[in-house]
């Protein structure tokens, strides 16, 4: 009987024609779709592969230390070459000297991206060197971590159940079909099974087409290497091969489609047409597409979530930008409980949805079927068990990727000095190197002014507030190429906001007036930083966390927080009270921890090491137990910053001092005026003074730099 | 054309579509006058008209902008302050010191925007050099767009805002064509005169195709209707002057991606707002056909009017994709045009306001192309017919 099927469906019905137009198409459509690969790889990518061709695989010892030979003699011959180019243009060697030393070295200079790539490979191995291969990626990134939905296979699904199933009862045939011998059971499981091989027939068909074209635009190579070896699923849960993970792949879409075919069975026997039930199965796929801009929302919807597939094996990870360019969006991992959920209910749904068209439309399903109540009660169940699932799967614990540090102070990174223009709140960058002094609000259409900021490796984050509406907005801008985003914004103590119109004239005007001051205050932010996804902000009595991609806050610490009092390491907030008692909360264990230190009114964290003035203003040192600086007192205007190796300070008598943090020895430095605050630069020995100008009378941030040292 | 006519006459100009038209006028007006009578704003620019005591030193400023002209009203404006102190009260200084901010401000507007699009080019010229392609295109077409603007003749156009920010006639449209929707279909199974239309020799593509073009014209002359309704209560209320200003005179209206004149751009928002109502009627029109039943599309396309509404109102969808494809943001399209934002299509920045223009025509298209071919395969989810029943088999 399925042979009859299969003949009237392929030869009689022409979808054999079906099939190789969805064949054609999905070759259309790798050709055209953007596959998000390293470019600058393919770039050079024969000089790349033959670099990379003695050390792939495993990274044993050996080739460890040939790599990383072979990436400092290229640092020193970088440096080489720029001696010699400065000698030369100081005229201390002559051009015939320089061509001849400088030819030796030339060859490798050339080749200077290649070794770059290659090294941020080795690196990237190194990180993890038993879990990830030395391997050229490209191909197997485009074919397992490029997120898409196989268009080909889906409309050939949707059009092959419900032409299967509906089309009889859509020309009436059905009646005919059904008083047959075989037009009971027979025909419904016969047609079902045809159903079951298509699918699966095709899904390998369309599946090997991709590797196929991968194979042959970049290639596949090492197949046997860790999941983790591709940089889009290093922080994958599961440690399995890259070729199992395509077989894993094909499984989680092959389910996938049975559920959806099931559907549509479902719906083409319900609504009996065959283009009104494609439609409806479609929209299953497409709705949650359209509307879930985040990638991880759409792996909740199945038979969605199956179809793409590759999410599920992709665990955790940020955000990667390179010179400004996103490399790899952020995804929060599905845990492998939460897939274990999904699976179940994509084999239990298609499970029932047969169950119920089998039913209807065979009389042995109706003779096996139970009673309708019987039936009603597994439905309400498996939708009990799907919603538990989806909900369960959607509150899975969070995992947290913590990293960056913040403190008060905090000194400035590589030789760029961001701050807010204290006479007209503007937010400016200094670069010392270059002399420059740069706005950075470049936005033409937009107000120049920054109410709080805060600097991490790549982005400068500031914030603005519209004083009518209360909007406080949060932007961040590239460092590099100076691209601004926002990146959350949220309404903090509305005073009168004037909406104009609303809702198309509906309401002309709400006056939102009667907001008390002490409201507007509380909710005043007075620090923030950004780990990752997530937004940190303290205002006057809690610290809120929020993923800026969705907007989801929490509220970590309930407690009057003291002005410059707070510290962020890697995922734990150290933060003193109102009544100086200090504590440290862990964000992933959610645990408060007490500080076994004195009161004090300052607090800052240098090195994962906490420094705290105390209420005496002496400076003090909490590394699991308090040690004070006894000879020290500290201006009551200046706060403590620090750059690698000191921390810097104003000293009671106005002078400018800092801590040696190796030989804990305080050192004087000359400012001539009296100084009554100072900040500090992370890599450099420059450091910016707040003193009264000779000149003018007027106090202002000097920078003083390595020299006076 | 005549089976056109027939069309729009049989479903739309009806004695209860006639007479919720009229009461929907009435509606209007009244929203228009209320509106103008509980607006802080509007009342006092209201009164200030009314009073009609500086009208005299309105006709003598307005007209093309002078040295002296602007000399004068500086002058006013400084004596008005001088005065405030002693309380001597002179009704021409008093008028200046009153318009002054205007005054100076179309003034100088020339030289502001030059100084503007200077530092969009300098932001241009940085981001090409910082490799930032994107904003660098950005800063050349804000560059472009405010390029050259000046503003010859002085004229107090700030009531204009009035007119172009009123959109609940927009709503009354939408109400109307949801109206016009049910009658497209629904009506014709009730009579019974779908299966003469069915077997007409004109063929179903057609006979959709009549009924979707009626329908939009019926939306046409609904526009055309309400828009002369609002434009006449508008400048009788406001005396409106100045109509052939350019829209920037307004202050509100300084960085308006639209460089016409106020009447000129009085009518660009209706394109707008009529594209926005074709593609939203559309959807009305599709739903129709695929639910031929009393209640449910009614119901179901209100939900979806105020789901859409709901959702332009969320600032978390302000210029993505999702706000592009949303109908009600294009229908209050003065709040887009009023400044330049831009969306990134291909990696390149478009006007938001152009690119949610193209995104509701494309929408239109899909609407109608749906409809037309469902129309004529005969393909809908619930019908007027008496439904098939189902066949009991024994075994």
């Amino acid at each position: 009987m399925i042979k009859n099927e299969w003949k009237r469906l392929f030869i009689k019905n022409r979808f054999w024609v079906l099939f190789l137009g969805m064949v054609v198409l999905k070759f259309v459509l790798l050709l055209f779709d953007t596959h998000y690969i390293n470019t600058e790889i393919e770039e050079y990518r024969d000089s790349y592969l033959e670099y990379l061709s003695s050390y792939t695989g495993v990274l044993t010892p050996e080739k460890d230390e040939e790599l990383s030979a072979r990436y400092s003699e290229f640092l020193e011959m970088s440096g080489t070459y720029t001696d010699l180019k400065k000698q030369y243009e100081a005229g201390e060697i002559t051009s015939e000297e320089f061509s001849e030393k400088v030819g030796k070295i030339s060859r490798i200079l050339n080749n200077k991206d290649v070794i770059q790539l290659a090294n941020e490979e080795y690196q990237y191995v190194k990180e993890a060197p038993d879990r990830r291969y030395i391997l050229y990626t490209n191909g197997w990134e485009a074919l397992l971590a490029n997120e898409r939905l196989d268009l080909a296979m889906v409309l050939f699904i949707l059009f092959l159940s419900a032409y299967l199933f509906g089309y009889d009862s859509e020309t009436d045939t059905g009646s005919i079909i059904f008083s047959t011998v075989h037009g009971k059971s027979g025909l419904f499981v016969a047609r079902e099974r045809l159903l079951i091989i298509m699918i699966v027939t095709v899904n390998a068909v369309l599946y090997l087409e991709e590797a196929v074209f991968f194979q042959f635009q970049y290639g596949l190579p090492q197949p046997a290497s860790p999941i983790q070896s591709l940089p889009s699923f290093r922080n994958s849960p599961f440690h399995i091969r890259l070729y199992m993970a395509c077989i894993l792949m094909f499984v989680f879409q092959t389910l996938g489609a049975i559920l959806l075919s099931q559907m549509t069975v479902f719906f083409a026997d319900r609504c009996r047409k065959v283009w009104t039930a494609g439609i409806i199965s479609g929209l299953f796929l497409f709705c949650p597409m359209a509307c879930f801009n985040t990638e991880t929302a759409r792996y909740f919807f199945l038979p969605l979530g199956m179809l793409l597939g590759s999410g599920y094996l992709k665990g955790s990870c940020e955000a990667v930008m390179k010179n400004g360019v996103l490399i790899s969006e952020p995804f929060t991992g599905i845990s492998v409980p939460a897939l274990m959920i999904l699976l179940s209910i994509t084999i239990l749904g298609s499970g029932v949805f047969f169950l119920v068209t089998f039913r209807k439309n065979s009389v042995k399903g109706s003779r096996y079927a139970c009673k309708k109540n019987v039936y009603a009660t597994a439905a309400v169940i498996t939708l009990t068990v799907c919603m538990l699932g989806i909900i369960c799967a959607a509150t899975h614990e969070e995992t947290y990727s913590l990293k960056h540090t913040y403190s008060r102070g905090m000194g400035f990174s590589d030789t760029d000095y961001v701050y807010v223009n204290d006479e007209y709140g503007i937010l400016q960058r200094i670069n010392i190197e270059k002399h420059d002094n740069l706005y950075l609000i470049r936005d033409v259409m937009k107000e120049p002014y920054a109410d709080k900021y805060y600097v991490d490796e790549n982005y400068i984050y500031y914030t603005q507030k519209d004083i009518r509406s209360g909007m406080v907005s949060y932007y961040r801008i590239e460092k590099n190429s100076l691209k601004e985003e926002l990146i959350f914004s949220e309404a903090k103590g509305m005073r009168q906001y004037d909406y104009g119109t609303k809702y198309l004239g509906l309401i002309s005007k709400i006056n939102l007036d009667n907001t008390s001051d002490s409201v507007l205050e509380k909710d005043e932010i007075t620090d923030f930083w950004v780990d990752g996804k997530y937004l940190f902000t303290v205002d006057k009595d809690s610290v809120n966390m929020t993923d800026h991609t969705n907007g989801k806050t929490t509220e970590l610490i309930h407690d009057m927080i003291l002005t410059d009092c707070i510290a962020y390491d890697s995922g734990i907030v150290y933060y003193v009270n109102l009544s100086g008692a200090a504590y440290a909360y862990d964000i992933v264990n959610k645990q408060y921890r007490r500080l076994d230190m004195e009161r004090c009114k300052r607090l800052f964290l240098c090195n994962s090491t906490l420094y705290f003035i105390n209420t005496s203003d002496q400076i003090g040192k909490y590394d699991g137990k308090v040690e004070l600086y006894p000879d020290i007192k500290v201006s009551d205007t200046s706060c403590l910053s620090a750059s690698k190796d000191y921390i810097y300070f104003v000293d009671s008598e106005n002078r400018v001092c800092r801590i040696n943090l190796s030989t804990d020895q305080m050192e004087e430095i000359k400012t001539g005026t009296p100084a009554y605050n100072v900040k500090a630069f992370r890599d450099t020995d420059g450091i910016f003074v707040y003193q009264q100008a000779v000149p003018t009378q007027d106090f202002e941030w000097v920078f003083l730099d390595q020299n006076i040292f | 054309m005549k089976l056109w006519y027939l069309e729009l006459k049989k479903m739309f100009f009806t004695r209860h579509m006639l007479f919720l038209i009229l009461i929907f006028f009435l509606v209007n007006g009244g929203r228009i006058i209320l509106g103008s009578r509980y607006d802080l704003d509007a009342i006092m620019r209201r009164s200030e008209k009314k009073a009609g005591e500086f009208e005299a030193y309105e006709q003598a400023l307005a007209g093309e902008m002078t040295a002296e002209k602007a000399h004068k009203v500086k002058e006013g404006h400084e004596a008005y302050f001088a005065a405030l102190g002693t309380g001597e009260y002179d009704k021409e200084n008093n008028y200046y010191g009153l318009i002054y901010d205007l005054y100076r401000y179309q003034y100088d507007y020339a030289r502001q925007m030059q100084e503007f699009t200077n530092r969009a080019k300098e932001n241009a010229e940085l981001f090409d050099r910082l490799g930032n392609r994107f904003d660098a295109e950005k800063n050349r077409q804000i560059a472009g767009i405010y390029e050259n603007r000046f503003i010859r003749n002085f004229y107090d156009c700030r009531d204009f805002k009035f007119l172009f920010s009123y959109d609940f006639s927009t709503l009354l449209i939408l109400l109307l064509a949801l109206a016009g929707s049910f009658r497209l279909f629904y009506m014709e199974y009730q009579n019974g005169t779908q299966q003469f239309l069915l077997t007409s020799v004109n063929g179903k593509k057609y006979i959709a195709f009549i009924k979707l073009g009626a329908y939009f014209f019926f939306l046409f002359v609904l526009i055309v209707v309400f828009s002369l309704e609002d434009v006449l209560l508008h400048a009788v209320l406001f005396r409106l002057n100045g109509w052939l200003n350019p829209v920037y005179s307004i202050p509100d209206y300084q960085f308006c991606i639209f460089s016409g004149n106020m009447l000129s751009y009085y009518l660009f928002l209706w394109i707008l707002r009529y594209m926005a109502i074709l593609s939203i009627s559309g959807f009305f029109a599709f739903v129709s056909f695929l639910i031929q039943h009393y209640v449910i599309p009614i119901f179901f396309n209100i939900f979806a009017v105020i789901f859409t509404i709901l959702l332009s109102e969320r600032s978390s969808f302000s210029f993505t994709f999702a706000m592009l494809l949303n109908p009600i943001r294009l229908m209050e399209p003065d709040g887009l045009a009023r400044s330049y934002n831009s969306i990134s299509l291909f990696g390149r920045p478009m006007p938001v306001l152009y690119a949610a223009f193209i995104a509701q025509i494309v929408l239109t298209i899909v609407f109608a192309a749906l409809l037309i071919g469902l129309y004529r395969k005969q393909i809908c989810m619930i019908s007027g017919k008496e439904p098939v029943k189902r066949r009991k088999v024994y075994d």
